[in-house]
């Protein structure tokens, strides 16, 4: 049996339909399931990196070695390095240098040599 | 140009040593003033903080009386920095030394600004904090914390940072790991204002606005005025029970 134009055309709409709700449909799985991931990663860093008897929020030390050179990354990078300012460059640093104020407080004598 | 350098410590309420250590200095040619400041912050959870901040404010100290003259000859910011970074792991490696030596842990936060006429660089590692004050305050260090590594590499937003157990935990110091990189910055002084380096002890129990309030640039001008102010910010934190050591110090520039 063959199919007027009109019901062609409503099959054709339905099939585009379905295909664009199916792409909807699995780009949401694909991103919640990637959300779900991220959230159990950092659950498990969670559980795995905070000192047992820290409270959440507490200041701690989580002192471990930096093995692939993040702590450099994240707080090392140099950034604007500026030049001497322009008087100082020209007329230089002077002279008859002198201390003017100097204070040190320290609570220990020993000296780590 | 004119600095006024105040410092002042408190070992606190709770305490019965202080491990924080502090140094303020400021020189001057017939050309050109400087000026140098540092907070320690000693570790309580290991043994012999006061120790650690101590050797690495010492060593600054000794640096600035001895090599600081000759540096301003040829001043160059990248060198000095360069200098910096490497006598903080070299102290690293020093207390890490003495450590295993003694069969003791013990590190020190280490946060300093030198600054020469307008210019400044601030070094700095672990969680004492650098904050400027003028109209508000504005914090120029980060903490060297786990979510703000995780932040900065990437891989953490500031949203779920705010919600993290591990906000507040530390990952470097000097004197505990083989690992520690320094931040180093760099900035122009505003005449007038002032920058405040403080332990985590003087800032837990303060907001930032009582920060204004209590060390105002426009009302508190003098060397005085800011020491009283400074002590006056202390006891306020030992008021509110505090239970840590507290220090602070103070650089108001005018030029």
């Amino acid at each position: 049996m063959s199919l007027t134009s009109e019901e062609r055309m409503v099959v054709a709409a339905a099939v585009v339909i379905y295909i664009v709700l199916n792409m909807i449909m699995w780009t949401a799985i694909v991103l919640i399931n990637r959300k779900k991931r991220k959230k159990n990663q950092i659950a498990q860093r969670v559980s795995a990196e905070l000192p047992p008897e820290a409270k959440p929020g507490e200041r701690v030390l989580m002192l471990q070695p930096d093995e692939n050179g993040e702590l450099q990354k994240a707080f090392g990078a140099r950034k604007s390095v500026p030049t001497a300012d322009e008087e100082f460059l020209q007329k230089g640093p002077g002279d008859n240098f002198r201390i003017v104020r100097s204070i040190i407080i320290v609570h220990s004598d020993e000296r780590i040599k | 140009m004119n600095y006024i350098v105040v410092a002042d410590t408190d070992v606190g309420i709770s305490k019965s040593v202080n491990q924080d250590s502090l140094c303020i200095k400021t020189a001057e040619t017939s050309l050109c003033k400087a000026a140098m400041l540092m907070v320690c912050d000693g570790m309580g959870g290991l043994a012999k903080g006061e120790v650690a901040s101590a050797e690495v404010v010492r060593s600054f100290s000794e640096w600035f009386d001895s090599c600081f003259e000759q540096e301003l000859t040829s001043w160059n910011w990248d060198r000095i920095a360069s200098i910096t970074v490497d006598r903080l792991k070299e102290l690293n490696s020093r207390i890490i030394a003495y450590g295993e030596h003694n069969g003791i842990k013990l590190g020190t936060t280490a946060t300093g600004m030198l600054c020469v006429n307008s210019q400044y660089m601030i070094f700095h590692v672990g969680d004492t904090r650098v904050y400027k004050i003028s109209g508000d305050v504005v914090q120029l260090t980060d903490d060297h914390t786990f979510v703000n590594r995780e932040i900065k590499l990437g891989r953490m937003t500031p949203e779920e940072a705010l919600r993290d157990p591990r906000r507040n935990a530390l990952i470097q110091c000097i004197g505990v790991t083989g690992d520690v990189s320094p931040e180093i910055s760099f900035g122009n002084l505003e005449s007038g204002a002032h920058y405040l380096i403080c332990s985590d002890g003087l800032r837990h129990d303060v907001t930032n606005e009582e920060i204004l309030d209590i060390l105002s640039p426009q009302q508190v001008t003098t060397r005085s005025s800011i020491e009283a102010r400074l002590r006056e910010m202390i006891e306020l934190v030992k008021i509110r029970n505090e239970k840590d050591n507290i220090s602070g110090a103070v650089l108001r520039a005018e030029f």
